[in-house]
C-alpha cells in the first residue's frame, strides 16, 4: 500500500508539467503567438548579413516601415528602402501581405536606375527575402487554418521553458506556397515568442534552422533584435543569414501616403 | 665486358641457377606440406585485409590524387555542386505540347525529384519564365499556371519555340522531344543527410543553430574541417537505376524515355564490362580446362594450372587491399593477364614434368628435372614482364600508373605460385604413371618438327618471309588511327548510345563542362564591361568549331541578366542584352533575388564575385578534344583579358583533355618497357647481340597485331592499349622460353638443328598448348556485348598465335643464322690464328 501511494505520488509529479501543457493545444499556443502584441506599426533599420559556406559575408542595410493595414488590420503593409550597398541604394519594396492565405500578396519594386515601379507577381512565399536565407513566408505570420499543430514536448532553451510544436501544412498547396513540408517550432512559454524553428524544405532534402539570438522588450513589446537562418543539407551548412534590427520604434505616427507606389518611387 | 666474355661466364651462372632450381624441386617434393601450409597461411593473412577493399571506378579515378586539375574540380563542386548530370530524353512521334503529354511529363518530373540523393531536376516543367506584362514582372516556373484552353497551348507553344532558354536546350526545335536534367547531390548520403532518419523523435534538435555563428567566426566544426566525402559511385549508380526504373514505368505510346550523360555512360560501361569480363573470364576458364583435359587427359592438368591462376588473382587483390591500393578500372585487365601467365607457367612446368615422369623418372626426379629445366625460364619470364610493366608507374593518368603497380604485383604472385605452390601440390597429388610414351607421331609434334626443319634448313627464307610481313605490316601500322570514343564501344542499338546520339544531334550534347569567371571582388559580376566581355566570349564558344567538335547551349548568369532586362523593358527583344549601367545590373539582380526564383544559387557565389558557365557538349572523340579545348581556352582568355580569372573545369573537360595524355602515356610506357626488357633479355641469353636479335620475335607479334588493328579499322584507344600489356607479357614469355631452352640444348648438344628440335619437342609443345588454349580463351570474348571487348578477344587471341608462330619459326631461324655466322667467324679466327 505504501508502495502504491509512492507510485501514485511519483506519477502525478511526473504528469504535472504534461497536464499543464495539455491545457493548451498546439493550435491554442500558435494563436497566442499570432495574437502577441507586435505594435500597430514599427520602424527599424535592418542589417542583413549573407554568409556563404566559406564564411564570406555580404551586408545589406534596409530601413523598414510596417503597419497593420488600414483596410484590414489583420493584413500587413510594409515598405523597405535599401540604404547599403551603394549600387542598390534607394531601391524600394512595397508589400501588402494578406492574412488570408488564399490571397496572393501584392509586391511592388522600385529600381532607381530604371526609374520605374514594377509590380512583382508573387504567387508563393517560398522565395528568398532580399536574397537571404529567410523567405517571405518566414517574415509573415501564417494562416493558422492551413496547419495542424501538435505539441511534442516541453524543452528548456537557454533557461527558458518552451513548447516544442510540430507544424504540418494541411494541403499540398500550402507546401508549395511556403516551400516547407513541416516545421518544428520552439515557443517560449512566458511570452509566446518563437525562439527557434527547424523547417524542412521541400526542394533537395534541406533543413533551415531559425533562431532568435537576441530578444529585447521594446516599448513593452517582445522584439527579436537578432535572428539567424541557416540552410543545411545534412551536415553541410550551405549558407546562412543574420538579421540585426536596431533603432526600433513602435507605434510611431505614420503618414498614410508612406505605403504607396508614389512614395516608393520618391524614396526616403 | 665483351660479348664473348659474357658468353663464357653465362653458361656457368645459368647451370648454377638451374641446379638450384633442380634442388628446389627436390625440396618441394620432400617438404610439400610445409610449403603448402606456409602459402595457405600467407593467403589467409592477406585475406584479412579484404574488408578494407577500396573500389573507385568513377570518372574521377582517372586522375592522380596530386593532379592540380582534381583540386580545382573539387573546389568547383564545393562551391557550385555537382557538374555531372543524368539526362533523360523523352521522345515522341508527335507534338509534345498537349495536356496529356505534359501531365505525364510533370508526373515523371516529380517522381525523379523524389529519388533520394537527387538535388534537383530541370525540365520545361520548372523552367524559368521571365516576362513583363504591362507594369508587372513575372518570374515563375513555366508550368506554375497550367494552360486552360487550346489558345493557351498555342501561346505556350510559341513561348517555348521563341525562348532560347528552352529551344535546343530543353526541347528540340520540332517540339517532338524534351529533356530532363537530373543533378545528383554533391556529397555522400551520410553527409548530405539523404539517409537521415525521418522520425522526429530521433532528430537532433540541438544541432544546426550555432552553425551560422561558426561560419561568421570562421571556426569550422570538426565535421566540416574533415572535408566531406563526395557522392560515391554506388550512390550515383543507385540514382541511375532508379531513373531507369522510373523511365520504364512511364514508357507508353508517344512517350519514350531514354537516359544518357557521362555518369550513365560510366555506369553502363562499368556494368556491361564488369558483367562481360566476369562471364567471359568464367567461360574462358571452362574452355581452358576443357582443352587442357583434352590435350593431357589428366584432371590434375586442369585443376592445378587453373588453381594457380585463380589464386594469383585472389592474392593480388588481397595484396592491393593490404597495401591500401584503390581498385580502379585498370584492374579489369588483371584476371585475363594472370590467367594467361598462370596457365602458361603451369603448362611449361607440367609438360616437362610429364615428359620426365612418363619416361620413367620418379616423382622426385621428375620434379627436380622439370624445375631445373623450366624454373629459370619461368622466373625470367615473370621478372622480365613485371620489370617491363613497372615502367607504367611514371604515367600521368592514374589507371595507367596503377597498372605499373598492380600488374607486376600480380605477375610476381603468379610466379611465386608457379614455382613454389605448384611443385608442392604436384608432390602431394597422386598421379598414374603412364610409362614411356612416344608422342612424336602426334599432330602437335609433327607440326613442331616441321617448324624446326623449315627454320633450320631454310633460315634465310623463313626470316625473309617474316621480315617481308613485318615490313608490310609497318606500312599498315603507320596508318593506325588513335581515337578514344567509348560511345562506339556500345552496340549500335544500345539505349545509352542511341539516346546519346539523339541528344547530341537534337540538343547539342548530354555532357557538361564548366567555365568559372572569378573577378576576385565583391559584386564584381555587376560590372557591365566584364559581363559584356563574357557575353562576347560565350558567342565565341557558341561558334567555335575545331575538328568538327562544337559545343551545345551554354547557360550562365547572363541569361538572367538579359531576360530580366528584356522583361523590364516591355519584353522588347532589343533589350535582350546586358545593361550598360552597373547600378541597373545590381538592382535587376536584387529584384531577381526577390522574385521567388532560386536559380542564382548554383550559378554565382554569394558575394557575386564568381560565376559559372555551363557548356553542353556532345560526346566526341577524346583525341580531338584537346585541340578544341586549347582553341576555346585561348580564345576565351583573350576576350576576357585581365578583367577576371578564368578556370576551365568539369569532369568531362579534365578527362577528355587528358585522353591524348593517356594514350601518349601508354605508348611511352610500352617503349620504356621494351627498353627495360631488352637488357634483361641480353642478361638471360648472356649476349648483347643475341639479346638484341631475340627482341625481333618479341616485336613481330605486336607489329602484326597493330597492323591487323589498322586493317580492321580498330583504333588505338585507351582500352586497346591495355591489351598490349597482355600481348607484351605473352610474347616476351614465349621468346624467353624458347631462347632459354635453345641455349640450354645448344650448349649440351653443340648442334643448332638438334637444339632447335629438342627445344620445340619439349618447350615448343608447352608453347603450342598454352597458345592454343589461351587464344581460344581470349577469342571467346568475341561473343561479348561491347565492341571493345570483342576487339580485345580478337586481338589478344591473334597476338598469342602470332607470338607462338614467331617463336617456333622466326626465333629458330634467327638462331640458326646467328650460330652459323658465329661458327664461320670462329673458323676464320682459327684460320687467322693458325696461319699466324
Amino acid at each position: 500500500m505504501k508502495r502504491l501511494t509512492s507510485l501514485i505520488l511519483l506519477t502525478s509529479l511526473v504528469a504535472l508539467p504534461l497536464s499543464a501543457s495539455a491545457e493548451m493545444s498546439g493550435r491554442d499556443i500558435m494563436q497566442k503567438v499570432k495574437d502577441r502584441n507586435d505594435g500597430n506599426n514599427v520602424v527599424m533599420d535592418m542589417t542583413m548579413i549573407l554568409i556563404d559556406s566559406k564564411g564570406n559575408q555580404r551586408e545589406r542595410v534596409i530601413r523598414s516601415f510596417r503597419r497593420d493595414a488600414k483596410a484590414n488590420p489583420k493584413d500587413t503593409e510594409s515598405i523597405m528602402f535599401f540604404l547599403e550597398p551603394a549600387n542598390v541604394k534607394d531601391t524600394g519594396f512595397l508589400t501588402y501581405d494578406f492574412d488570408d492565405g488564399s490571397k496572393d500578396d501584392d509586391q511592388w519594386l522600385y529600381l532607381p536606375a530604371l526609374k520605374k515601379v514594377k509590380r512583382i507577381a508573387a504567387a508563393d512565399k517560398s522565395g528568398s527575402f532580399m536574397g537571404s536565407d529567410f523567405t517571405y513566408a518566414d517574415m509573415s505570420s501564417p494562416d493558422l487554418d492551413d496547419y495542424d499543430y501538435t505539441v511534442m514536448k516541453e524543452v528548456d532553451i537557454d533557461g527558458h521553458k518552451t513548447w516544442q510544436i510540430l507544424s504540418k501544412p494541411r494541403t499540398e498547396a500550402e507546401v508549395e506556397r511556403t516551400g516547407y513540408t513541416q516545421s518544428v517550432l520552439f515557443v517560449r512559454q512566458d511570452n509566446y515568442v518563437v525562439l527557434r524553428s527547424v523547417n524542412w524544405v521541400k526542394q533537395g532534402n534541406r533543413q533551415k534552422y531559425m533562431e532568435v539570438k537576441k530578444l529585447e522588450q521594446i516599448d513593452g513589446i517582445w522584439t527579436p533584435t537578432e535572428l539567424t537562418m541557416t540552410t543545411k543539407k545534412g551536415k553541410e551548412t550551405e549558407h546562412a543569414s543574420v538579421l540585426r534590427m536596431k533603432d526600433i520604434k513602435y507605434n510611431q505616427p505614420m503618414d498614410d501616403d508612406l505605403f504607396s507606389q508614389r512614395r516608393l518611387a520618391n524614396g526616403l | 665486358m665483351s660479348d664473348r666474355k659474357i658468353s663464357s661466364v653465362f653458361p656457368r651462372v645459368r647451370d648454377t641457377i638451374e641446379r638450384g632450381f633442380a634442388r628446389w624441386g627436390e625440396i618441394c617434393h620432400d617438404h610439400p606440406w610445409k610449403i603448402i601450409t606456409t602459402v595457405v597461411a600467407a593467403i589467409i593473412f592477406f585475406s584479412l585485409w579484404f574488408p578494407t577493399m577500396q573500389v573507385d571506378t568513377s570518372n574521377e579515378s582517372y586522375l592522380r590524387e596530386d593532379d592540380p586539375a582534381k583540386a580545382t574540380y573539387h573546389a568547383f563542386q564545393r562551391e557550385f555542386g555537382k557538374d555531372e548530370r543524368i539526362v533523360v530524353l523523352i521522345q515522341s512521334d508527335k507534338d509534345i505540347i498537349n495536356e496529356d503529354f505534359l501531365r505525364h511529363l510533370e508526373a515523371m518530373h516529380r517522381k525523379l525529384e523524389a529519388i533520394p540523393q537527387v538535388d534537383k531536376v530541370d525540365s520545361i516543367i520548372n523552367a524559368r519564365l521571365t516576362l513583363g506584362k504591362g507594369d508587372e514582372l513575372i518570374v515563375k516556373d513555366l508550368f506554375e499556371d497550367w494552360p486552360q484552353s487550346e489558345a493557351d497551348y498555342q501561346l505556350l507553344r510559341k513561348r517555348i519555340s521563341d525562348n532560347p532558354l528552352y529551344r535546343n536546350h530543353l526541347v528540340n526545335p520540332e517540339l517532338t522531344s524534351t529533356m530532363l536534367m537530373v543533378t545528383p547531390d554533391t556529397y555522400t548520403a551520410s553527409h548530405s543527410g539523404a539517409n537521415a532518419t525521418t522520425d522526429l523523435e530521433d532528430f537532433d534538435f540541438s544541432a544546426g543553430f550555432d552553425d551560422a555563428d561558426a561560419l561568421i567566426s570562421g571556426s569550422e566544426s570538426a565535421e566540416k574541417s574533415a572535408k566531406p566525402e563526395f557522392m560515391k559511385d554506388k550512390e550515383l549508380y543507385a540514382i541511375i537505376d532508379a531513373i531507369q526504373s522510373i523511365g520504364k514505368e512511364f514508357t507508353r505510346e508517344g512517350f519514350k524515355p531514354g537516359i544518357a550523360g557521362s555518369p550513365v555512360m560510366m555506369h553502363q560501361l562499368t556494368f556491361i564490362m564488369g558483367r562481360d569480363m566476369f562471364v567471359f573470364s568464367g567461360m574462358g576458364i571452362i574452355l581452358i580446362s576443357a582443352l587442357l583435359f583434352l590435350i593431357f587427359r589428366r584432371w590434375v592438368m586442369v585443376v592445378l594450372p587453373v588453381a594457380v591462376s585463380a589464386l594469383s588473382v585472389y592474392l593480388t587483390f588481397a595484396l592491393m587491399c593490404f597495401f591500401g591500393i584503390v581498385m580502379t578500372t585498370s584492374v579489369q585487365i588483371l584476371p585475363s593477364l594472370l590467367l594467361a601467365i598462370g596457365v602458361g607457367n603451369s603448362v611449361h612446368i607440367f609438360t616437362v614434368y610429364f615428359q620426365a615422369s612418363d619416361s620413367g623418372k620418379s616423382k622426385r626426379d621428375a620434379l627436380s628435372y622439370a624445375l631445373g629445366h623450366s624454373g629459370l625460364a619461368v622466373l625470367m619470364t615473370g621478372l622480365t614482364t613485371a620489370g617491363g610493366l613497372i615502367s607504367f608507374i611514371s604515367a600521368n593518368m592514374k589507371p595507367v600508373a596503377d597498372m605499373g603497380v598492380t600488374s607486376p604485383m600480380g605477375i610476381i604472385c603468379a610466379l611465386v605460385f608457379s614455382l613454389v605452390l605448384l611443385p608442392a601440390l604436384i608432390a602431394v597429388t597422386p598421379f598414374k604413371n603412364r610409362g614411356i610414351q612416344d608422342d612424336s607421331s602426334s599432330l602437335f609434334q609433327k607440326f613442331l618438327m616441321w617448324c624446326a626443319g623449315a627454320s633450320t634448313h631454310h633460315p634465310g627464307k623463313v626470316i625473309g618471309i617474316w621480315f617481308a610481313v613485318i615490313f608490310v605490316c609497318l606500312f599498315q601500322v603507320a596508318q593506325i588511327k588513335t581515337s578514344h570514343f567509348p560511345l562506339n564501344w556500345f552496340p549500335v542499338d544500345n539505349e545509352v548510345r542511341t539516346t546519346t546520339e539523339a541528344i547530341d544531334s537534337q540538343f547539342g550534347g548530354a555532357t557538361f563542362s564548366e567555365i568559372i569567371i572569378d573577378t576576385g571582388k565583391e559584386n564584381g559580376l555587376h560590372d557591365p564591361d566584364l559581363l559584356q566581355a563574357v557575353d562576347r566570349a560565350m558567342v565565341f564558344v557558341d561558334q567555335l568549331e575545331v575538328h568538327g567538335v562544337r559545343a551545345g547551349k551554354a547557360t550562365s548568369l547572363l541569361d538572367i541578366n538579359k531576360e530580366l532586362h528584356q522583361a523590364l523593358n516591355g519584353n522588347d527583344p532589343a533589350y535582350y542584352r546586358i545593361p550598360d549601367d552597373q547600378a541597373l545590373i545590381a538592382q535587376e539582380l536584387l529584384l531577381f533575388e526577390n522574385s521567388g526564383s532560386d536559380d542564382l544559387e548554383n550559378i554565382v557565389d554569394t558575394s557575386f564575385s564568381k560565376m559559372r558557365i555551363t557548356v553542353k557538349k556532345p560526346f566526341v572523340d577524346g583525341t580531338l578534344y584537346p585541340d578544341y579545348l586549347h582553341a576555346l581556352e585561348s580564345g576565351f582568355d583573350e576576350i576576357i583579358g585581365d578583367r577576371a580569372e578564368v578556370t576551365y573545369t568539369g569532369l568531362i573537360t579534365i578527362l577528355a583533355g587528358g585522353v591524348k595524355v593517356l594514350i601518349g602515356d601508354t605508348i611511352r610506357a610500352y617503349l620504356i618497357a621494351f627498353m627495360i626488357i631488352t637488357p634483361m633479355m641480353m642478361m638471360l641469353v648472356g649476349s648483347v647481340r643475341t639479346g638484341l636479335i631475340s627482341m625481333i620475335p618479341n616485336l613481330a607479334p605486336i607489329i602484326v597485331t597493330l597492323a591487323l588493328m589498322s586493317l580492321l579499322k580498330i583504333p588505338l584507344d585507351a582500352f586497346t592499349l591495355l591489351i598490349g600489356c597482355i600481348a607484351l607479357g605473352l610474347a616476351v614469355d614465349d621468346t624467353i622460353h624458347f631462347m632459354h631452352n635453345f641455349q640450354r640444348y645448344y650448349a649440351r648438344m653443340g648442334n643448332v638443328e638438334k637444339a632447335v628440335r629438342e627445344t620445340l619437342r619439349t618447350t615448343g609443345k608447352a608453347l603450342l598448348i598454352t597458345s592454343l588454349v589461351l587464344s581460344c580463351a581470349f577469342f571467346i570474348n568475341m561473343l561479348g556485348t561491347m565492341y571493345n571487348l570483342q576487339d580485345f578477344g580478337l586481338l589478344t587471341g591473334f597476338c598469342i598465335i602470332i607470338a607462338f608462330l614467331a617463336d617456333v619459326t622466326l626465333a629458330p631461324a634467327l638462331m640458326t643464322l646467328l650460330v652459323g655466322w658465329k661458327e664461320s667467324q670462329a673458323r676464320q679466327t682459327q684460320i687467322v690464328e693458325e696461319s699466324a
